[in-house]
């Protein structure tokens, strides 16, 4: 896929930029910084997170080995695959894969994202003829019998529930087409598709119960499947790969079906300037922001895997993406965090606070559109500052290659050194 | 299943001619002795003649007029438990887990306006027998009547509406070995001709934060085993994980700054329960501490600490610590031997928690820090009220927690600064007026307001924590202390 409305140069140097920024916030283990999510903030916890910023990072890499043949994005995919592995429980979960909540393990869809997208990284090292690292094999089969199916799986109602203390009749689609991916994904790296099956037909049945058949919210699947009424873009996107997947292999109308219902659902959505409203209600007016830039990256992602992408998509939404990237090279997370359709001089702190995890979706995004235009050394990262309002109060915000800080005139609202896993300050909850 | 009504009832009236067999009193002493709740099933199917021995054996227990109103209908079909469990809002796993839910049926139509209850006595004696007759049986049993809405039992199974649900008898194989719960002595539950109650007793019942060390200690340990989570990948009860919450959240960030501030400290979890702090701070900076201790009172919580840590990673970090005397709190720790200390939402297990507080210092090191959680007495949690309009014997006892005391944020001062604490900051979390703008958000949502319901839920997700003076009708209050 090439962009026709943006110059090859211009998404090759936001690439670099991006990459040189992400670099920054590496340390051991993988990579650090605060959280700002859909459900809330984490910004004690800035340690390392396994939730789904591996994941965009992974299929990232991945996707530059294959148009560059650099090998150095088989060492940061080996170098990945190794932390995660070091950080998996007995139990199959992984340390703080919660995200927004973490750090708590467990975190959904965060960690089938991460383990989908390690299956497909451990994919392209063998094809480059590279040995998978010490552990990778024996962390995939752990998620998949320990975590997916001795734990998570519902045997009364055939799919997978969405945590431990899941309320019995819930589960979230999103996490189930992550789920879906794994198990597939797994299946052809084992040869174990067989005993596998009944685990995929019933999580496959699963999701297609829970998309909407008509209605505002038409094609379109829920957070959850006992929510009637609302669906977010992005999260029911996330379940386009996996019905695309289901397609091919069982050749089967009723996916194709559902693919083109969710694409038709998407299409809908969209927001005139760009990216994707936060919730679509079915009874009520959409809860249009925060847009998130990562999610709108994301959504062109899954629309890509799922081989829907257009050139008028890309035109529609990549413009949106690109205009919130900063001086230091990584991107704004969202557009009004606060909630306010009036633009303001002062945005939310939320909206200006750049998290790795939703990153990573513009840094897969941008090496997929990125069609062989070398992309510029990585320097270092830009310093950054930008005025902003916290909890109504005028505050300012820096970063820079070491440190980010919120800080007004008398208060100092959070302060990080990059690489460490508490805050010096934190005041924002 | 059917059987000849007519047939029973001459079976009933006919004065048996087999001989009279002596009374197995203590076989069925015994019996009863081992009866335990069982909430962990395997999967074998009982047969149905099992099924219908129970039956047959609860059907022997006395009615009001040998009325046997009762109806009892055998749930197997996967289909009718979700259906049952959706319309009833029942959340134990064990409702999933059993082969068998036998939901307990009785018309009381016929004796409503009977003051001592009989139909609901009735019922009650059935339910106790059924559980004895499975026990009798080889099968494990509990009796599920934290439902909800029973009434979406009688809809799953399609039962009339005369018919009351009065929850569900889950039977299947047992797959647990749960503890002996403890249980009151005769003497403080029997009185002769003239009604007595122990001192000691009704204390115990009606303050339960009067109880001994002992009893805390007890209660805690049977109820990590009954309600524990994460053991081999079973939940028991569907409670939210806590480790997620914002205050939860918070505390982990504060702890975690502490923790930051030192160099490879040793942290000391008090009272640890089931360990949700300490693997919290295991999973977040397990490698920055030199020592994780989980200190609790009973060597039952210290076995659920080890197995729940071996089961999800090595922490050869993490040390669990038991109380060393049954009614004194000491920690097994030199003095100074730590650096970081949490006690999360414990304090309100003692009417005076100095001694806990002191030997807190104790073992805190000179400029080491803790962060202690405490329930805040001046926010007006609604279930303590509800508790003393419905006169609730177990006013102010959560039961998830154990004994429950709230202090005033002066009580707390004052405890703080008589063990030798300075107080570093106070912050409150959940304060009162969160809770009137989320009514206000309710509000605007009725009117169709939604873009202004949202504004106000962020405005609350954001305001979580706070040090101004609403600190001081928050759910609970934060206190950073510092051994100077």
């Amino acid at each position: 896929m090439n962009s026709s409305k943006i110059e090859p140069e211009i998404l090759a140097t936001a690439l670099g930029r991006l990459d040189a920024w992400l670099e920054t916030m590496r340390a051991a283990g993988g990579y650090y910084g605060p959280a700002v999510g859909f459900r809330g903030v984490s910004m004690a916890y800035c340690g390392p997170g396994h939730d789904w910023r591996w994941e965009g990072l992974l299929d990232g890499w991945a996707e530059r080995h294959a148009r560059t043949g650099e090998p150095l994005f088989l060492a940061r995919m080996e170098q990945a695959l190794r932390d995660l592995a070091a950080a998996q429980l007995l139990n199959g979960a992984f340390r703080n894969s919660s995200f927004e909540n973490n750090p708590v393990e467990g975190g959904m869809p965060h960690e089938p994202a991460v383990m989908a997208a390690a299956i497909r990284a451990c994919n392209s090292l063998t094809r480059a003829g590279r040995r998978l690292p010490e552990g990778t094999t024996a962390m995939l089969e752990r998620f998949v019998e320990e975590r997916l199916i001795r734990e998570l799986w519902n045997k009364l109602l055939k799919t997978f529930n969405n945590w431990l203390q899941s309320d019995f009749e819930t589960y979230a689609p999103p996490a189930v087409a992550s789920i879906l991916e794994v198990l597939l994904g797994y299946a052809e790296l084992t040869g174990d598709g067989a005993r596998l099956e009944p685990y995929v037909r019933g999580a496959a049945d699963s999701l297609l119960a829970s998309q909407f058949a008509s209605g505002p919210l038409a094609g379109g699947l829920p957070v959850s499947n006992r929510d009637g009424a609302s669906a977010s873009p992005y999260l029911a996107a996330r379940c386009l790969p996996a019905l695309a997947w289901l397609q091919r292999r069982t050749g089967e109308t009723r996916w194709t079906a559902a693919t083109d219902a969710l694409v038709g659902f998407l299409g809908r959505s969209a927001t005139a300037k760009g990216g994707f409203p936060f919730l679509i209600h079915a009874r009520r007016p959409a809860a249009v922001l925060p847009v998130f830039t990562g999610a709108a990256a994301g959504t062109l992602v899954a629309l890509h895997r799922a081989g829907r992408l257009t050139e008028e998509l890309v035109a529609a939404h990549l413009p949106f993406v690109l205009a919130r990237q900063t001086a230091s090279g990584a991107f704004e997370t969202a557009v009004g965090g606060n909630r306010r359709s009036r633009v303001s001089r002062r945005p939310d702190w939320r909206d200006v606070v750049p998290v790795v995890g939703w990153a990573d979706k513009i840094y897969h995004l941008l090496a997929i559109l990125n069609a062989g235009t070398p992309v510029p050394a990585a320097g270092a990262a830009g310093a950054v500052q930008h005025e902003v309002k916290v909890l109504g109060v005028d505050a300012v915000f820096c970063e820079d290659d070491h440190s980010m800080r919120l800080a007004g005139r008398t208060r100092t609202w959070f302060e990080w050194r990059k690489g460490t896993v508490w805050p010096s300050a934190c005041e924002l909850s | 299943m059917t059987r000849g009504t007519n047939a029973m009832n001459d079976q009933a009236i006919k004065k048996t001619d087999a001989p009279e067999q002596p009374l197995a009193g203590d076989a069925f002493l015994a019996l009863l002795e081992r009866r335990r709740s069982t909430r962990m099933f395997r999967e074998q199917p009982v047969p149905p003649e099992m099924i219908e021995r129970l039956v047959r054996a609860a059907t022997l227990m006395p009615t009001s007029c040998n009325r046997q109103l009762w109806h009892f209908v055998a749930i197997t079909d996967p289909a009718v438990k979700v259906k049952a469990s959706r319309l009833s809002d029942a959340q134990q796993s064990y409702f999933y887990d059993a082969p068998v839910l036998l939901a307990v049926f009785y018309d009381t139509s016929l004796e409503t306006r009977n003051p001592c209850s009989t139909a609901q006595v009735t019922v009650g004696i059935t339910i106790g027998t059924l559980l004895l007759a499975a026990e009798a049986m080889g099968l494990g049993a509990i009796y599920l009547g934290g439902i909800r809405k029973p009434d979406g039992i009688r809809k799953a199974v399609g039962a009339p509406t005369h018919l009351k649900n009065f929850g569900l008898v889950c039977i299947g194989y047992r797959d647990d070995d749960p503890p002996a719960p403890n249980r009151r002595p005769v003497e403080h539950v029997l009185s002769y001709n003239r009604f007595t109650l122990p001192h000691e007793r009704y204390h115990a019942d009606i303050r339960p934060h009067l109880w001994k060390l002992s009893q805390v200690a007890d209660f805690r340990d049977k109820l990590l085993w009954y309600k524990g989570v994460h053991i081999d990948a079973k939940t028991l009860h569907v409670d939210s994980d806590v480790r997620s919450s914002p205050k939860f959240q918070f505390m982990t960030g504060r702890l975690g700054v502490m923790i930051g501030a030192c160099t490879r400290p040793r942290v000391l979890d008090v009272l640890s329960f089931n360990g949700d702090v300490t693997f919290q701070l295991l999973n977040a900076c397990g490698g920055q501490v030199e020592k994780l201790y989980a200190y609790d009172l009973t060597p039952g919580i210290a076995r659920y600490i080890v197995e729940r840590f071996r089961r999800l990673g090595p922490a050869e970090v993490v040390e669990p610590l038991v109380n060393v005397e049954p009614e004194t709190v000491q920690i097994p720790l030199p003095d100074g031997h730590v650096q970081v200390l949490s006690c999360y939402e414990r304090l309100e297990h003692f009417e005076d928690p100095g001694p806990l507080l002191r030997e807190m210092r104790r073992v805190l090191a000179p400029g080491g820090r803790a962060l202690v959680v405490v329930s805040n007495r001046f926010y007006p949690h609604m279930y303590r009220y509800r508790r003393m309009r419905k006169k609730d014997y177990a006013l102010g006892r959560n039961w998830n927690r154990g004994p429950e005391r709230k202090y005033e944020p002066g009580q707390l001062a004052r405890q703080f600064r008589e063990a030798g604490f300075r107080v570093t900051a106070v912050t409150g979390l959940q304060p009162l007026h969160l809770k009137l703008v989320a009514a206000a958000e309710g509000f605007l949502r009725r009117l169709g307001w939604h873009g202004l319901a949202d504004r106000a839920a962020d405005w609350r997700l954001q305001r979580y924590a706070t040090t101004s003076l609403w600190r001081y009708v928050s759910s609970s209050l934060a206190y950073e202390l510092i051994k100077d």
